[in-house]
């Protein structure tokens, strides 16, 4: 990992810093909003911003909307690192075995492309819907999602290494496939698959927070962004902070991510061509 | 002979991540009217840039750091992008290594070459096409006419690289910079386009630059040979009198290490150790710390260039290097 | 001569190739349509060609990268096509290959000790110090130092690469090495430091080679015998000075008399030959070479001429080649 010179990547580095505060804050969580996220305070409804209880000010039951925000980060979070692990564990199964593997490219390719055929939100609300609302169930909607593009950027990378000299080499050597597979093809797909990754968090936090928003996500009481979002909708002109403040954190947490992104992807992309100089 | 093409301290510049490297080094030669002058240098030596600069096409991380290139007595450093796109297919034209980069893979051969008149001629279509199809002939395309009417991946190696031959011939051009023009063609191949390259330049008169890691391809045919070294001159002369005597050690090391087709030796000579990188240059003679001559006083500074009638030389010693073979 | 080492006995290479995924019929590629060749113990053999000729394809089936559609391949006797598994990777030690990219033969992201030590790794030599002592050995061999271990290939020049890939291969103590264009991709002046390591190296260690390429100056160089192919065949084969002085096959002639010479003034006397190489896809009928055999007679566009020996041991495919008579000269008929 050239570390020094992601250091110094501007985009790479501001994107690092959002995502770290997001995820300090949702780590804190306990620590920054004493107040219990789901304790409800009739008598306090729609209190305002900058009050001495409620910093971010409270929703429509009374609810500390600061509390809920960082606690929901943890939600988003969770679910967004477990559709990244699922879906790059699968997606790199799959994509590796497709792409090695000349007969089972055309099966395997074929499902993911009819995964792929479904635009993609369409496909989470309907598996999630299926499912039921629950956290577990939107990870697998989403990892369903997601899995099928992480496995294409693997497979393509995969197709190209399998033809270099390097891996014809270990060939001649007497190397059986499971080796070259360790050794050599997959270490070789981590720079794309790292930075498809750190694409399949930023939307996979996007995708959450739509399912939450349509009442396919985890269930009431557990605040997500989303469905803060969906909560304080009825209530823009009087209350806006309740939905902006979800909003605000939802862009901030995906734009940090995607910065992150493209850094990682300016850096170790064109890296694989330095290396050949 | 006037000289067609004069190029004086010419220096380049690429700016890298490990600080600003020198890919050319205050090169200063001269081409006269059909002089046929061939650039020799390995990989490193800058042979590629200057073929570049000459043609105004170094760009940005890399730059002309000074020096002067006339072209018949038109100064060409400094010129605005417009007026050089005036210069360039009608007086001075370039055909590079690899001909599938140059042509477009989704125009006609025939359409593409009379683009290139269009541009610079006030000719109808049908005219230019007529002159496409000629120049195809020219360059000996058997079928030009039916030739012309094909995309260039239908045709073979050998094939496109003629048709970019005459697309940079069109317009009649006075000087044409060939870079490595035959270094991706099979032999036999590059025999046919070396005899065309070099009855073009007898035919239409004009000077052609051939660059190239191959000795042996400017040996036949070239007026005078420049070697080049880690972005400097170290040698210009006749061919004859190159091969026949050189007078830097470079030269000699190279001509030396090459195998010979018409005998086996027992041990190639070859030259010790590497080309320096442009970002750690020798304070000296940059091929010092591999030659066998050199002597503390090399290490000290550039060496200067020293003529001797028609030769040039950037070696401060005098040896006698005269081929043994 | 003493029992070959390497052998090839009507070795084709066949590929079926469709113009798109869904064409009902496939063109077929004889990529290398029907070979024999051998190496003795301890002798190089040149193979040389232009592009399509197929010598690249020979060195993949030789090392069984592709394996061939037809005919056999025999290491000191030993069928190699029928081993497999355990078996075959035994036999991989007796044979291995110099690539010719020396960026593309090593894996960027590997220390060199890794790259060199890989072939011991997948032999089974477990142990790491073990590995480390015999890669010194290896890189010393080459002319390298045990510090470069820890390095990575991008660190190093063109040519030091090569002689990484040069060390890799001789980890297992082969016998025949098939060097793929092995110096095509280097400078000038340091092909020579490597066609002078691989000279040495045959010496200290009796390798032979199968030794591949496009320049013939080198293979000259390195060469005890040298195979000419053409679209797929072996047109010529003989003793390296043979060859060279006295070429017999028109093609061999034109080849020779087409290269370059570093020596003003040998342009005379050159023969261009007309067209170029055939597709592959459509082999000409008859002799292979025929249109564009400035001696071409009726007899050559029908029939394909088989490898004979004329009488001097050289192997010669061309019909106007006969036992006695004086060989065709292709010069006469510019």
């Amino acid at each position: 990992m050239p570390i020094r010179r992601l250091l110094t990547h501007r985009l790479f580095m501001t994107g690092l810093v959002l995502v770290l505060a997001v995820a300090g804050a949702a780590f804190a969580a306990d620590w920054i909003a004493s107040a219990s996220p789901t304790r409800m305070n009739m008598r306090a409804r729609f209190t305002p911003p900058w009050d001495a209880r409620f910093l971010l000010g409270s929703d429509a039951f009374g609810r500390d909307v600061l509390s809920r925000l960082v606690h929901g980060a943890r939600v988003s979070l969770r679910i967004g690192a477990l559709v990244v692990v699922v879906a790059g564990i699968l997606g790199t199964l799959i994509g590796a075995a497709a792409g090695y593997f000349r007969r089972l490219d055309g099966p395997l390719m074929r499902v993911m492309d009819a995964f792929m055929a479904f635009p993609s939100i369409l496909l989470a609300i309907a598996i999630a819907a299926a499912l039921g609302p629950s956290e577990t169930n939107v990870v697998a909607a989403l990892a369903a999602v997601y899995t099928p593009r992480t496995a294409r950027i693997v497979r393509a990378a995969v197709l190209q290494l399998r033809e270099s000299e390097f891996v014809q080499a270990a060939r001649v050597s007497g190397a059986g496939d499971a080796f070259i597979l360790r050794r050599h093809i997959l270490p070789n797909c981590s720079a794309p698959l790292t930075v498809q990754l750190t694409f399949v968090f930023a939307n996979a936090v996007l995708a959450e927070a739509v399912l939450s928003f349509l009442g396919v996500g985890p269930p009431p009481p557990t605040p997500t962004w989303g469905n803060m979002i969906a909560d304080g909708r009825n209530f823009i002109r009087e209350a806006p902070w309740i939905t902006l403040a979800p909003g605000i954190a939802i862009s901030v947490t995906v734009l940090g991510l995607n910065l992150l992104g493209d850094g990682l992807r300016d850096i170790l992309d064109p890296r694989m061509k330095v290396a050949q100089g | 002979m006037s000289a067609l093409l004069e190029v004086e301290n010419l220096s380049v510049r690429f700016r890298t991540g490990g600080g600003e490297i020198v890919a050319v080094d205050r090169l200063s030669f001269a081409a006269a009217r059909g002089e046929f002058v061939g650039i020799v240098g390995e990989s490193g030596s800058g042979k590629s840039v200057t073929a570049l600069a000459l043609m105004g096409l170094v760009t940005p991380p890399g730059r002309i750091a000074g020096g002067s290139v006339r072209l018949d007595g038109q100064e060409l450093v400094g010129l605005r992008e417009r007026d050089y796109r005036r210069l360039r297919g009608k007086r001075m034209a370039m055909i590079f290594q690899e001909p599938m980069s140059s042509l477009n893979p989704v125009m006609r051969v025939g359409e593409q070459i009379a683009e290139a008149v269009r541009w610079h001629e006030p000719v109808s279509a049908r005219a230019a096409a007529a002159r496409a199809v000629e120049m195809l002939a020219t360059v000996g395309i058997p079928g030009a006419e039916q030739r012309a009417k094909a995309y260039p991946q239908q045709l073979s190696g050998g094939m496109r690289q003629r048709v970019m031959i005459a697309m940079a011939l069109a317009c009649g051009p006075e000087l044409l910079v060939a870079d490595e023009p035959t270094t991706a063609l099979d032999v036999t191949v590059q025999a046919q386009i070396l005899e065309l390259l070099a009855g073009l330049r007898t035919r239409f008169g004009m000077t052609l630059l051939l660059i190239t890691h191959d000795l042996g391809v400017v040996a036949e045919q070239a007026d005078r040979v420049l070697v080049m070294y880690a972005g400097r001159l170290v040698e210009a002369a006749p061919t004859a009198e190159l091969f026949a005597a050189p007078l830097h050690p470079y030269t000699a090391g190279l001509l030396d290490s090459i195998p010979d087709l018409d005998r086996r030796r027992d041990e190639l000579p070859a030259i010790e150790g590497t080309v320096p990188s442009p970002l750690a240059m020798p304070p000296g003679c940059a091929f010092a710390p591999r030659c066998r001559f050199a002597e503390p006083a090399c290490d000290t500074g550039p060496p200067p260039l020293r003529d001797f009638g028609a030769r040039r030389t950037a070696c401060r010693r005098d040896l006698d290097l005269g081929r043994s073979a | 001569m003493t029992a070959p080492l390497l052998e090839a006995r009507g070795l084709a290479r066949h590929f079926s190739v469709r113009s798109h995924p869904f064409a009902r019929v496939a063109s077929l590629v004889r990529a290398v349509d029907g070979v024999d060749f051998a190496v003795a113990p301890g002798e190089t053999l040149g193979l040389v060609g232009e592009s399509g000729c197929g010598k690249s394809t020979v060195a993949k089936l030789v090392v069984r990268l592709l394996d061939p559609t037809a005919g056999e391949i025999l290491f000191e006797g030993e069928n190699l096509l029928a081993l497999e598994g355990a078996a075959l990777r035994r036999r991989r030690a007796d044979i291995q290959m110099v690539f010719q990219d020396p960026a593309g033969a090593l894996n960027p992201r590997h220390t060199i000790e890794t790259i060199v030590g890989e072939p011991l790794e997948i032999h089974g030599m477990r142990s790491r110090t073990e590995r480390r002592a015999r890669t010194e050995e290896l890189l010393a061999r080459v002319g390298m130092l045990p510090e470069h271990l820890t390095r990575h290939p991008h660190e190093f020049s063109g040519g030091q690469r090569q002689r990484i890939g040069i060390a890799r291969a001789l980890a297992l103590r082969p016998r025949l090495l098939v060097c793929d264009e092995a110096v095509s991709a280097l400078d000038v002046s340091v092909q020579a430091q490597v066609v002078n390591l691989l000279k040495r190296l045959q010496r200290e260690l009796g390798l032979a080679y199968l030794f591949i390429a496009h320049d013939l100056s080198v293979v000259r160089h390195i060469s005890d015998r040298v195979a000419v192919m053409y679209l797929g065949r072996i047109v010529e084969t003989a003793p390296a000075d043979q060859l060279f002085s006295r070429p017999h096959h028109p093609y061999t002639q034109s080849l020779l008399s087409a290269v370059p010479r570093p020596a003003p003034g040998r342009a005379t006397g050159r023969v261009v030959l007309s067209g170029e190489v055939p597709s592959p896809f459509a082999a000409p009928s008859g002799c292979r070479f025929h249109p564009r055999c400035p001696l071409a007679v009726e007899i050559c566009r029908r029939e394909d001429p088989a490898l004979r020996d004329p009488g001097d041991g050289r192997s010669v495919a061309c019909h106007l080649v006969q036992p006695g008579a004086p060989p065709p000269d292709v010069r006469s008929a510019a």
